[in-house]
């Protein structure tokens, strides 16, 4: 037994050495997204009329002479047109980029003139690991080891589930809104945590995955505000007005790009979006529909289309027709259903419940999952790795208050480490509050804009940032109450490597005090320590975690050498207990200017 | 003995082997003698050819004639031996005149024996042949077509070019054509030369689609009859103008002008007051000598396995109908309705009389057919507008005008008072006798479910029980609903759902209570110890 035991940590030692714990949360998801997107039976989802709007836009069509079924079957393959492609865009959106990017790896590796949709599966794949990787990263920075592989473990549960990465296989645009919005939360996490030295390509990816997720689907354009309010809040990072200043700007151009895409909604669209507005929100639960319909001026006849999406295969009128435009679209507007809702306010609750009942919806039930040539019954759904979703639908309350409190209550828990940090002119926890504070109002606003925007028409889809945003939230709230970080600020930034050698090489960036001259270069400090501890972290941070330890806080003034590069700062607060000294004396070789302290944090 | 008997009972048994393998290849054979193939080179939206060739194929299903509709690319050779007829359309006169192009087509024409219509330019040189008389290219002409029937007259659209027979000999010809710019010129429209027949160009509505109908029904039947038009209001839906569309039933009342009406309805939200208010109208209708065609839904996708979606729909429209005491007489549908297999089947079939109404701009099959179905009695829709402009003697007359086919003169349902005025305009421009529902000898029938609504010489019977156009609580079975039972699964989630809202209650309780207390000591800091 015992021997088994020791073969067990040597094993373990070997696999902690090699495989961080993003490494290991990447290579499983790697395998377990991989069988499900690429072993046959090949899955993905069915057409669900959606596709039609990035397909024949990014060049491609319906093979004639396959079988082709909406809703039932994942179809893999379709045609690239050859010639000169006439298709209007029926909608703005960048995703026809991405597929273009799929098409052109298509080409150069498979057919000129078939297109199989696992190339585009294998393009989102592959960033979708990338984000998986830096968000594992930033999470388990300066954990203890055995807790963030843990959590390792806890982010390939949440993150491999098959309801998410089915999505790759498809044209839907939510595997893009999934991945840029990975990107965003982990680069804000990691440029706050100083993970990397170099932060500017993580501002890059951060500006990059901005864009696609609030241009992909014009639904996203409204949540530019909330990214922009997580973006704003780097200001607290910064104390030079030239980056305040950039940070501003940046932050208006966020809602810039929003604005953008809004405008860009085209007439059509728009059409759809505030027909089923009405007939899948205001009319649906409607005590007297119709009395509701003539209140606001409009023919109480309209009432018959209550629960009638834009889509039903068979209507009483012609949903293109100038009559109902003339009747009915043109009657009313989004402030008018917003000032309905006001004066209804019960009915708008029940509106909210149902979207809460969806919320965790994530996989898309009314398409099949298989392709025909698997066998399966029209509509199949794939069961492989879906255990996370299905509990997520079971566990979570199906009333729309839990969100709110939700909000209330990670707000009010995540304040005060923010209040700390504002209070030592620190910015960590400022940021992590205000990227809580945007996915949990990310949830609130997804489901708003959803109910007054579409009704309750397409709802589990049109939800899909809702569940993204509990997600990460729950991560991250894991996270930090395995890293002991959700009250208190782990104050060394720095880079460790998390492999389990007796030499770790430490790179510790070193902040300046806020209130330093801007212009004062940051230092890098390079030092070879021992550690025999398990924790990824050199000893010296642990103590935080000693409720019994005071913490007082102290700062190095590091010398700046000329070598040093961007300038975040030279100074960091150090918790001065008698356990962290190992810490001070890490750095003892390095001039220490001063110490000080006195606070408690 | 026994030998004797066993014998003939073998040769009884063989005579009728024998005659169940002949009986199915008869009647097959006889179905497909009497089927018309309809062949078009193109469909060329661009110039309206969608709705020529739905009109035509509408004004064949109206003549009871099982017609094949085939493009020119897709025909199979030899395929034109198994019919008795051919309609040619040439709907874009620069892609069929390319040398070489449906050689396959044309040689099978050539030969074949049948009765042959061609109908637009490129005219081959052995359908020439057919005909006597001279031909002539005619080139940036304009001309009235006269109707020698009524003695009507319509201007037609300028031609480009077309190719005119003037006959030698006696004919049979339908309208004539007069040159706008030479009066004398004339030449005959349509021509019937034994089995061959030719239109130099055809249109779906005005006076050309009436005098193009004669000549088919002349060329295919050897008849022609004049049949009264049925006027019929489209376009009534639960969401039209209830106001307007009362007062044109009124003022059609008081005129005692026989009317139809093609309405669709709803299959769901029956119970709101909204669908009784639609019904009352209908009611109306129905009360003011007019009768109720139900107008089958807008269809906007296409999806398998529609055929018991479509069934349940039209079943449970119907159905509400009559609980609201609205008996519809038979069913309307866009034309490319009867070029499908789900729609015809689970659509059309609901009713022996049917009134075939032109497509809308888009449209979407579930299974097409090839193949059109036949009813008891069909009607194909020509919109009044397109009479507006017909004369006679120099004025606007058309009281003359005769139909060789069941036709429904068209008119949308009035949206604003405006509508409404014009709508009254062009029904009293319909000086011709129109056909009256009540008064024909036909019965209507539509089926749903198990229950049959028939009308005969005004009367409204379901199931065989005569109705009165009262509101009345029709007892139809209704479905018995099963009740869903909760799992015990599902009741653990509902406590864990309130647990979790306790939970983060608390945690907000604390929060705030912590938020106090911390407050209390940091004001405290700031007081006078006494």
């Amino acid at each position: 037994m015992a021997k088994i035991m020791v073969q067990m940590r040597q094993i373990w030692r070997r696999l902690t050495r090699y495989i961080s714990p993003a490494l290991l949360a990447t290579i499983a998801i790697a395998i377990i997204a991989g069988i499900l997107l690429f072993v046959p039976p090949y899955n993905g989802y069915a057409n669900n009329g959606d596709f039609e709007r990035s397909m024949y836009i990014s060049g491609l069509y319906v093979l004639p002479d396959r079988p082709y079924n909406h809703f039932n079957y994942f179809v893999r393959q379709f045609g690239i047109m050859q010639y000169f492609n006439e298709s209007a865009a029926t909608l703005f959106s960048s995703q026809p980029m991405i597929i273009k990017t799929a098409i052109m790896l298509n080409k150069f590796f498979y057919s000129t003139t078939i297109f199989d949709i696992r190339f585009l599966g294998v393009l989102y794949y592959v960033f979708y690991l990338g984000a998986i990787y830096l968000l594992t990263e930033a999470l388990t920075f300066r954990m203890n080891r055995r807790r963030a592989y843990l959590l390792a473990a806890i982010m390939v549960f949440i993150f491999g589930d098959s309801s998410l990465t089915l999505y790759f296989n498809s044209f839907f645009a939510e595997p893009a809104m999934l991945i840029s919005f990975i990107y965003l939360f982990a680069c804000t996490l990691l440029i706050t945590r100083r993970r990397y030295r170099h932060v500017w390509p993580l501002y890059l990816l951060f500006a990059v995955s901005t864009v696609i997720f609030i241009t992909v689907k014009q639904q996203n354009a409204p949540l530019a505000v909330i990214v922009a309010f997580i973006f704003m809040s780097f200001i607290f990072a910064f104390q030079s007005r030239g980056a305040k200043l950039l940070v501003t700007l940046g932050t208006l151009a966020i809602i810039g790009t929003g604005v953008i895409t809004y405008a860009k909604i085209t007439k059509d669209f728009n059409d759809i979006n505030q027909y089923q507005s009405m007939t899948r929100g205001v009319l649906l639960n409607a005590k007297d529909p119709g009395k509701s319909l003539q209140a606001g001026g409009i023919n109480r006849q309209y009432a018959l289309l209550r629960g009638l999406p834009y889509f039903e295969t068979y209507m009483p009128q012609d949903l293109h027709g100038q009559e109902i435009k003339q009747n009915l679209l043109a009657k009313y507007n989004f402030v008018w259903i917003l000032r309905y809702y006001l004066g209804h306010l019960d009915q708008f609750g029940e509106l909210l419940d149902l979207a809460a009942r969806d919320t965790q919806i994530v996989q898309v039930s009314a398409v099949g999952d298989y392709e025909q040539s698997a066998g399966k019954a029209p509509i199949a759904q794939t069961h492989y790795f879906t255990g996370y979703s299905l509990i997520k639908k079971a566990f979570y309350p199906k009333v729309f208050s839990f969100y709110l409190l939700l909000l209330v209550v990670l707000t009010g828990v995540y304040s005060y480490a923010a209040y700390q940090d504002f209070k030592h002119q620190r910015s960590e926890n400022i940021v992590r509050l205000a990227l809580v504070i945007g996915c949990s109002a990310m949830i609130i606003a997804v489901c708003l804009i959803s109910i007054i925007g579409d009704g309750d028409a397409d709802l589990a889809k049109h939800l899909f940032m809702a569940p993204l945003a509990v997600d990460l939230l729950t991560v991250l709230l894991i996270s930090d109450i395995l890293s002991h970080r959700l009250f208190q600020f782990v104050p060394m930034a720095e880079t460790v490597s998390t492999s389990d050698s007796t030499e770790q090489a430490v790179m510790t960036e070193v902040q300046a005090p806020l209130s330093a001259p801007s212009q004062e270069p940051k230092a890098i400090i390079k030092s070879s320590i021992s550690t025999k501890t398990e924790s990824t972290l050199p000893p010296k941070l642990v103590p935080i975690k000693s409720e019994k330890t005071s913490t007082r806080t102290v700062s190095l003034h590091l010398p700046v050498g000329p070598e040093s590069n961007t300038s975040l700062g030279e100074s960091q607060h150090f918790p001065a207990s008698h356990k962290q000294r190992p810490l001070l004396y890490a750095h003892q070789h390095l001039k220490k200017e001063s110490v000080r302290g006195g606070h408690h944090d | 003995m026994i030998r004797r008997c066993f014998k003939w009972l073998m040769a009884l048994l063989l005579l009728l082997i024998t005659f169940n393998q002949l009986v199915p290849q008869q009647v097959g054979a006889k179905t497909n003698e009497q089927t018309v193939l309809f062949v078009y080179d193109s469909v060329n939206a661009k110039d309206h050819g969608d709705q020529k060739i739905q009109a035509l194929q509408r004004t064949l299903t109206t003549q009871n004639q099982p017609t094949k509709t085939v493009a020119m690319a897709d025909y199979k050779r030899g395929e034109l031996n198994q019919y008795q007829a051919v309609i040619t359309l040439v709907n874009w006169s620069q892609k069929t005149s390319v040398t070489g192009k449906y050689q396959k087509y044309w040689q099978d024409l050539a030969g074949f024996s049948g009765k042959k219509l061609h109908i637009g330019p490129n005219l081959q040189n052995f359908e020439r042949q057919s005909f006597t008389g001279v031909w002539q290219q005619v080139t940036h002409q304009q001309y009235q077509l006269l109707d020698d029937h009524s003695q009507a007259k319509q201007l037609l659209p300028f031609t480009n070019e077309c190719t005119l027979l003037q006959p030698t000999a006696n004919q049979f010809t339908a309208g004539e054509l007069i040159n706008q710019a030479h009066q004398e010129q004339t030449y005959p429209y349509g021509v019937v030369q034994g089995e061959q027949a030719y239109l130099p160009f055809y249109q779906a509505t005005g006076l050309m689609a009436i005098v193009a109908t004669r000549l088919i029904s002349q060329w295919l039947t050897a008849t022609s009859q004049d049949i009264p038009p049925l006027l019929t209001i489209t376009n009534v839906t639960p969401m039209s103008s209830f106001k307007e569309l009362r007062e044109l039933i009124d003022f059609l009342h008081r005129q005692d002008i026989p009317f139809a009406v093609s309405a669709t309805s709803v299959q769901t939200n029956t119970e709101l007051p909204e669908f009784r208010r639609y019904t009352k109208i209908l009611r109306l209708i129905e009360n003011s000598g007019g009768v109720i065609y139900l107008q089958v839904p807008y269809v906007y996708t296409s999806q398998p396995d529609q055929l018991p979606v479509l069934r349940s729909v039209m079943a449970a429209q119907l159905k509400a109908l009559v609980k609201e005491a609205v008996y519809p007489v038979g069913i309307s549908a866009p034309s490319f309705w009867n070029q499908d297999h789900v729609y015809q089947q689970a659509g059309l079939s609901h009713s022996k009389q049917v009134l075939l109404l032109s497509n809308p701009e888009t449209i979407s099959y579930q299974d097409y057919s090839a193949t059109n179905q036949i009813f008891g009695q069909t009607l194909s829709s020509i919109p009044a507008k397109s009479l507006a402009n017909i004369k006679r003697d120099g004025e606007l007359d058309i009281a003359k005008l005769r139909f060789s086919i069941p036709m429904a003169i068209t008119i949308a349902t009035p949206t604003d008072q405006l509508t409404l005025k014009q709508a009254k305009k062009q029904i009293q421009h319909l000086t011709m006798p129109l056909a009256n529902p009540a008064l024909l000898n036909q019965t209507g029938r539509v089926n749903f479910g198990k229950h049959q609504i028939t009308y005969h010489q005004d009367k409204y019977y379901l199931d065989g029980k005569y109705q009165n156009l009262t509101k009345q609580d029709v007892s139809l079975t209704e479905p018995v609903r099963q009740e869903t039972t909760a799992g015990t699964l599902n009741n653990f989630f509902k406590f864990q759902d309130r647990a979790l809202m306790i939970f983060l209650l608390l945690v907000l309780v604390i929060l705030l209570s912590l938020m106090i207390v911390g407050r209390r000591i940091y004001r405290d800091k700031f007081r006078h110890k006494k």
